[in-house]
């Protein structure tokens, strides 16, 4: 547990008008760990995603990955750098094949210009084949690589929902953040998706999970952050989480407390 | 039989609304009128409705799409890439001087509309002004052969380069637009290039244009003849369909095509936005440029008004008409919207009916036009053998 942290978040604070969002949330994740970050509706957990990665600019506080600031980064350069995400709401690329949307995926990853596009020289071939190879493989890897040339909107919902985590994983991440991955999934599907999530980590790739499937997120955790209102209310392995009187107060009222 | 029922109603209306007017016998002809033209409209719609009509219309239309595809993939092999080659090199000793014109005018059309179909159809950037580029063009190599009496050739890169860099600038401002509100600006873009063209008098003599423009040089050969302009050309359009069908199959053409299907989930795997509209904004420009620089070296003249809002819709017309994102697609729709006019050149006065007429038809039929577009976009033979062909596109 003393290992450095991976992604660091201190007194991270996104206001929206007079809604406040975050509020000076703390949040470590350190190498190799999945750690799921839960709480109610309107907790603030796809902000927290949507900050770390660009999309908002936070209104106070830092966010640091492998020890540097990404604070201020377009979500393109977030994702250069190593963050690669989900969304909760599926935004595959539909008009597009599975292996193209991977292969936009990779875009990051590849060298190739406008001038070398058009020569096409023997180099930019080789990453163009490197690159489908890898994405093929991705495509294996999440178990969709027979539906490697079907458009993006004719995948069943899972299958959907596969594709973009082979799209996420094709630029190589070292964090992965999965926006409520099992959403809409069958529970034959939600187990075949934790065992997918614990073969994304032990490829090397940190996971940060947001998720209201208790049984996936229990499951498996290393650890357990618990948000509401835009705060931290509790923090620590799955089994003491589920106890934490403020985290059942949170999800069930005072009543129950 | 309840859509009849409201024609001899509209025919009452319009009657009415023309009673101050035309008078008794007036109103009462405007009325009768009205209600024939309803009743023929509906019918007209209803016989296009029936499944068999439209069906078969809707199929003339495919086949005419897919022999086209057909074609052009017949071309991959070289025999009949080379034989498609002798044809078109042939057609300037087949055809008149007009009809070669013609083709010469078809050929920066398709020009046009592929650099447009790389902003709108492959980036999804929908652009109302593009004939403002096309102006740049022409007027940068007209004033450049004029003044300091440059050629054609360097006239032609720095035609093309100065159209992209206006791209640029138009790009810069309209990096937050989308949809309707970038057409609006690109528009607005369009019609202040044309005044600014027709206004500027010191520089480009306003309406009157700019005369004794240079034409072609190739060592002592001069071009002269629409012939040699449609060898021109005819070389430009081909490099164009290989350049833009090459961005097209490689990292940039997936770019732009996932930026077109989803701009911020792009940015987020790695797509710089800037970057990628900024580049669909200047490669597609400078096409523009390229045309305009032939078309001022063909005319030897220009001025504005050949720069006018229409053209850009027509150009927008033959992406749409042809198939947005579709290579061939494009150049089909190209040549069909130059051809269409001239084979109707003798109905005269219902020429843009017809045309028009034509248009909404086809559109109705086959929104998506003639082609769709198809193929990953992907080096050819990066696609390793073992892919599972499944579904398909």
């Amino acid at each position: 547990m003393s290992a450095a942290p991976l992604l660091e978040c201190r007194a991270l604070t996104r206001r929206f008008g007079g809604l406040v969002a975050l509020d000076a949330l703390h949040l470590e994740v350190r190498p190799a760990e999945v750690v799921g970050l839960i709480g109610p509706n309107g907790a603030g957990k796809t902000t927290a995603f949507n900050v770390v990665t660009g999309i908002h600019p936070p209104t106070a506080g830092e966010v640091s990955f492998e020890g540097r600031s990404v604070v201020g980064l377009r979500p393109s350069a977030v994702l250069q750098r190593g963050i690669a995400r989900t969304f909760q709401n599926i935004r595959l690329f539909r008009g597009m094949t599975a292996l193209e949307n991977a292969l936009v995926g990779r875009h990051a990853r590849l060298r190739t210009g406008p001038l070398g596009a058009i020569l096409r020289s023997r180099r930019v071939v080789e990453e163009e084949r490197a690159a489908v190879d890898f994405a093929m493989e991705l495509l294996r890897f999440t178990g969709i690589e027979r539906h490697a040339l079907a458009r993006a909107d004719s995948l069943s919902y899972g299958d959907q929902r596969r594709a973009e985590i082979a799209r996420a994983l094709a630029s190589e991440p070292r964090l992965l953040l999965l926006d409520e991955p099992a959403a809409g999934m069958n529970p034959r599907e939600k187990g075949v998706l934790n065992e997918l999530i614990l073969a994304i980590r032990d490829r090397g790739v940190t996971v940060l999970l947001i998720e209201h499937d208790m049984r996936v997120v229990m499951g498996i955790s290393d650890r357990v952050v618990v948000l509401d209102h835009g705060q931290k209310i509790a923090e620590g392995p799955p089994d003491a989480v589920r106890r934490d009187p403020r985290v059942l107060e949170a999800y069930l009222g005072s009543a129950h407390a | 039989m309840r859509s009849f029922a409201s024609a001899p109603l509209l025919g009452l209306w319009f009657a009415f609304l023309a009673l101050p007017f035309a008078g008794w016998r007036g109103a009462l002809w405007t009325g009768l009128a009205c209600a024939a033209l309803v009743a023929a409209a509906r019918t007209l719609g209803r016989v296009l409705r029936a499944e068999p009509v439209a069906r078969r219309l809707a199929m003339a239309q495919e086949a005419i799409g897919e022999s086209w595809e057909f074609m052009l993939r017949g071309t991959r092999d070289w025999r009949v890439a080379a034989l498609v080659l002798l044809g078109l090199v042939a057609f300037p000793w087949v055809l008149d001087r007009y009809k070669t014109d013609v083709l010469v005018v078809a050929g920066i059309y398709v020009m046009l509309s592929l650099g447009l179909n790389v902003v709108v159809g492959f980036a999804g950037l929908l652009d109302l002004g593009y004939v403002a580029f096309y102006a740049v063009g022409a007027y940068s190599y007209a004033l450049l052969s004029t003044w300091y009496g440059l050629s054609f050739w360097p006239g032609l890169l720095g035609g093309a380069a100065l159209a992209a860099v206006f791209g640029i600038l138009l790009g810069i401002p309209v990096l937050r637009l989308r949809g309707d509100y970038l057409a609006i600006v690109t528009l607005g873009f369009g019609e202040i290039i044309r005044i600014v063209l027709n206004n500027w008098d010191d520089v480009t003599r306003g309406p009157n244009g700019i005369l004794g423009i240079g034409r072609p040089h190739l060592g002592d050969f001069r071009f002269s003849q629409p012939m040699h302009f449609f060898y021109l050309v005819l070389a430009l359009c081909l490099i164009t369909m290989f350049i833009v069908g090459r961005l097209n199959r490689s990292r940039i053409g997936r770019a732009w095509a996932a930026m077109r299907e989803d701009e911020s989930a792009a940015e987020c795997m790695g797509v710089n936005l800037v970057h990628a509209k900024l580049l669909a904004f200047a490669f597609g420009a400078s096409w523009a440029g390229l045309g305009g620089v032939v078309f001022a070296a063909k005319q030897t003249f220009v001025s504005p008004e050949s720069f006018a809002f229409f053209e850009s819709v027509i150009i927008l017309c033959m992406v749409v008409l042809g198939g947005m994102g579709s290579v061939p697609g494009v150049v089909l729709g190209a040549l069909i919207l130059v051809a269409l006019p001239e084979a109707l050149r003798e109905l005269t006065l219902f020429r843009p009916m017809i045309l028009g007429g034509a248009m909404v038809l086809m559109m109705v039929m086959r929104p998506r036009g003639f082609l769709r577009e198809r193929g990953l976009r992907l080096a050819e033979g990066a696609l390793p053998p073992g892919v599972p062909r499944e579904e398909g596109r």
